[in-house]
Order: C-alpha cells, then sequence, then structure tokens
C-alpha cells in the first residue's frame, strides 16, 4: 500500500534511514515494516516466531528495500540489546523504533493467573521498556523517533484485559518519560489502535464467526468499518517522519471515532 | 461525619506511613475495622495502635501471592471479610534515566505499583463479588501525566494502574464492586523527599493553584468519599487530588 505519501516521504526523508520494528512478522507490525521499506528506509523486523519475521523481511526486500529479520523475544534483555547492536552492525545505525510486539491473553482478574498477567506485561510493557533502553542513544544520535503501540483499551478498558489495559496504559506513561529524556534530539509517542483487522484479531474464527464478530464491532465504530494494519502505519510514518518533528510524548487514538480522548 | 464506614472491614496496605497511614485513620475515625498492612511490620504496628477499635497490624509485601493470601486470611478471621480494599502500597525506585534504568529496579516498581495491587485485588475480590458489595482503590500518581524525565518505571507503573483500573470496573460493575483510583499530586510525605529538597517542595507549593503541596489528609478525603456509599455510582475514575496543577487526558 504505497501511496503518493510514501513515495514523496521516500525522497525527503526516510531515505538512507534505518528503522527497527518489533513484532514486525505479522499484523501491524508487518504492515508499518512493509511501509517504512516502502518510504525508502533499512528495515529491521524483530519477531519471536523466526519464519515471520523472516517472510516480512523477504517482502520488504521485494519492495527494493534493505531487510533483515532478527529473531528476539523482547521481554529478554539481552534479546532487546541484540536486536539492537544486530541492527548497528549491519546498517551502521538506527533512527526509528517501533514497538509492536504483544501476546495476548483474555480472562477477568478472578480468573487470571498471576503467571499470565506478568507474561503479558513482560513482553508488551517490560519489552518496550527494554527495546527502548537498548535503542536511546542509537535513536538520540541520529535524531529520529520512537513510536509504541498502546490500545484503546487503554485508555476505556477491557472486561478480561486487566492485563492488557494496564500494559497498554504503561506504555504511554513510559512514552512520556521517555519523550522528556529524547527531547531535544528525537521524539517518542504512542498509537492506541482501536479495533485493527489483523490476523490475531480472526484467529480461530471460521468466516461467518469472523463477519459476526466484525459487524457487532463496527457497531462502536462511526467510520464503519474496521481499521486495516495500513491505518496504523501511515499514522506510524507520519509521527516518524518530517511532518512529526514537533510532536512528542502524545497519543495519537486512530480508532474511526470508536471514542474521543 | 463519622460512621460512614460503620461496619465495613478495609485492608489499607502501605499503612505504615505516609498516604497509608492517613487513610488507615480516617477510615476507621469513619467507623470501619482497618487492617494496617505494611512491608515493614513494625511501621504497620505503629498505625494499628493509632487506630484502637478493631484493627490490625499486618507485615507482607504486596507483591508476593503467598504472603497476601496468609495475610488476607489473617485479615479475614480476625476482623471479617474485606469490604474496602485501598492500594497505597508503593515504591518509587531508582531515579535515573531510561539508559541507566536496572531491569531490577524496573521489575521491582512494576511489581509492587502495578502487580501488587492485582494480588491483592483478585485475593479480595471474590468475596466483594459474592456479597455484592466491594471499594477497591488504587492510586496512581501525578507522575503519570508529568512525563519528567528520570522517573520511567514509576511513571510507567502509575499510568497502568489507570487501565488497571478501567478495565476491572466493567468486570465488576455488576456486582456493585467499584474500582477507581486516585491521582495525588505532590504530597508532603516521605516519598516526594526522596528526589526533592524541602525548598523545592515549597516551591511546589507556591506555585500550585491552592498554594500548597498536598497533604496525607487530603488524599484521605477523597478515599473515604469513594469507600463510603456516598461513592457508590463512581467506577472506573481516577480523581486527581492535587490542588488543581493538571488536566487528566
Amino acid at each position: 500500500m504505497t501511496g503518493a505519501g510514501g513515495q514523496r516521504r521516500a525522497t525527503s526523508w526516510f531515505h538512507g534511514r534505518v528503522a527497527m520494528v518489533t513484532g514486525g512478522g505479522s499484523g501491524i507490525g508487518r504492515a508499518i515494516a512493509l511501509e517504512l521499506a516502502a518510504a525508502g528506509a533499512a528495515v529491521v523486523i524483530g519477531d519471536i516466531v523466526a519464519a515471520a519475521g523472516e517472510e516480512t523481511a523477504r517482502e520488504a526486500t521485494a519492495r527494493g528495500a534493505n531487510a533483515i529479520a532478527v529473531t528476539a523475544d523482547v521481554a529478554r534483555e539481552e534479546d532487546a540489546a541484540r536486536l539492537v547492536s544486530t541492527t548497528r552492525q549491519v546498517f551502521g545505525r538506527l533512527d526509528f523504533l517501533v514497538n509492536c510486539a504483544g501476546n495476548v491473553s483474555v480472562a477477568p482478574v478472578l480468573e487470571l493467573s498471576e503467571a499470565d498477567w506478568r507474561a503479558l506485561i513482560a513482553v508488551h510493557l517490560t519489552g518496550t521498556f527494554l527495546c527502548c533502553r537498548a535503542a536511546f542513544d542509537a535513536v538520540s544520535e541520529a535524531g529520529g523517533g520512537v513510536v509504541s503501540m498502546s490500545s484503546s483499551y487503554a485508555f476505556k478498558g477491557r472486561p478480561g484485559g486487566a492485563h492488557y489495559s494496564a500494559a497498554k496504559a504503561g506504555i504511554f506513561g513510559f512514552t512520556r518519560v521517555l519523550a522528556s529524556e529524547l527531547a531535544p534530539r528525537a521524539t517518542a509517542n504512542v498509537i492506541a489502535p482501536g479495533p485493527i483487522d489483523t490476523p490475531r484479531w480472526r484467529h480461530g474464527l471460521s468466516d461467518a464467526e469472523y463477519a459476526a464478530k466484525r459487524d457487532k464491532r463496527v457497531k462502536d465504530v462511526p467510520m464503519g468499518r474496521l481499521g486495516a494494519p495500513e491505518d496504523i502505519a501511515e499514522a506510524t510514518l507520519f509521527l516518524l517522519g518530517p511532518h512529526g518533528r514537533w510532536i512528542t510524548g502524545q497519543v495519537l487514538h486512530v480508532n474511526g471515532g470508536e471514542f474521543y480522548a | 461525619m463519622t460512621g460512614r464506614l460503620d461496619g465495613r472491614v478495609a485492608l489499607v496496605t502501605g499503612a505504615g506511613q505516609g498516604i497509608g497511614r492517613a487513610v488507615a485513620l480516617r477510615f476507621a475515625r469513619e467507623g470501619a475495622c482497618v487492617a494496617a498492612l505494611d512491608i515493614d511490620g513494625a511501621s504497620a504496628e505503629r498505625t494499628a495502635g493509632e487506630l484502637g477499635g478493631r484493627s490490625l497490624a499486618v507485615r507482607a509485601d504486596v507483591a508476593d501471592s503467598a504472603a497476601i493470601d496468609a495475610a488476607v486470611h489473617e485479615v479475614e478471621r480476625t476482623l471479617g471479610p474485606v469490604d474496602v480494599l485501598a492500594n497505597i502500597g508503593g515504591v518509587y525506585g531508582r531515579h535515573a534515566p531510561i539508559r541507566e534504568q536496572t531491569l531490577e529496579n524496573w521489575q521491582r516498581v512494576l511489581d509492587v505499583n502495578l502487580t501488587g495491587g492485582f494480588i491483592c485485588a483478585k485475593r479480595v475480590l471474590r468475596g466483594m463479588v459474592d456479597r455484592r458489595w466491594g471499594r477497591i482503590i488504587n492510586v496512581s500518581s501525578g507522575h503519570a501525566l508529568g512525563g519528567r524525565p528520570n522517573v520511567s518505571p514509576y511513571t510507567a507503573s502509575k499510568m497502568a494502574v489507570i487501565g488497571f483500573t478501567k478495565a476491572l470496573a466493567l468486570e465488576v460493575a455488576r456486582s456493585n464492586v467499584t474500582v477507581n483510583a486516585i491521582m495525588p499530586g505532590i504530597t508532603d510525605t516521605a516519598m516526594p523527599r526522596m528526589y526533592a529538597s524541602e525548598e523545592r517542595l515549597r516551591a511546589q507549593g507556591e506555585q500550585n493553584p491552592m498554594g500548597r503541596i498536598g497533604r496525607p489528609e487530603d488524599i484521605a478525603n477523597a478515599m473515604a468519599f469513594l469507600a463510603s456509599e456516598d461513592g457508590g455510582y463512581i467506577t472506573g475514575q481516577t480523581i486527581a487530588v492535587n490542588g488543581g496543577i493538571r488536566e487528566l487526558p
């Protein structure tokens, strides 16, 4: 989905720059990696699933970008450090970090095990911290930026997702501190996606079940459709791009009007 | 105005000092039987000693689910089932830029400030739901919005508390259990003195729209309201008690 915007960006800003996208093997992360590639950036795709990361890297390469995949669990500090050190070894710099890696489990607090609570917070929130810490100096030196995925559920809550809402809100709080520490050299923002039509969102559903879930969910969305991963990719490239240079510490709600913050 | 919590059993974590101590004292004055829990057993004893009436001191680390299970069991046995949980126990952590923060410090701050609240809430929630009455009050912080440098673990944990509060509130609303968060501004306790001088605290007070920093009793007032019958239709909210320094997002 390379639009006119992507082509304009390629010549003016992203060309020759390097982006790392965690969780880049599927869904939103994949769309962001491919959009960055189309805009001219070299991309490093981090994913815990090796085959998924490699597939995105192949697709990015096919679109003319330099791309590599690094298999990593962002919740492990040595993996986060390796993502960044590999990027610098291969490409010599790191301009942009996009934190998309996430896991999911659903249970009300009464039935939510401490292990599941901790596992989700470890990947989303601690993983974001570890990757930002590892990438801090490189992104600062490059005058680049960080975009991390929060969620509309961080702001409106979600039954069965107390750990998810906590982690995604925590990312917002963390990002405000990150922004204050990266300024004035680099920016840090979060995007809070509404319902996005990703493989995870469809996971385990028949076509009929998917259609029913979609139609029910879309009732809450004034724009009348689920978001596409590319909707989040476009917002990400805006925040990282030449027109987002004075935006930092903010949350951008990309949710089809699902709620007004 | 005594008696708004008559017959209620309240568990207050972090009750050994500061906001937790003030809340424990206020809840007791409102008629509640109060369990004062703190990781520092001696300070919990001191607070319980000031409470009089039916009260209890409990030593436990809120991030240790086995210890909390045992502590709540003792509260239930001694005072009765918990009606009000005030998740106040918290740590500030190491003041350092992100690039110098250790995973150990990050983890400890999240464990206490965020996971501790989950552990305590989960432990008392079943009883609240079964009895169709409960109040859970979490503590966020003005730092959650401030975005000041050097406090990344604390800020992340205190914003995460707001997300947790909203989600849990939706889960138990139909059971007549409310879940809210208080967002104190800078408050006159030991915690801000970990990073700010007396002079700085005075300056903060002068800059505050109300001309002073918060007192622990200001926070206790808001908590007593949320814990009482009067707060029964308020849930999922974050209430800033900060003299008007900053708006919520």
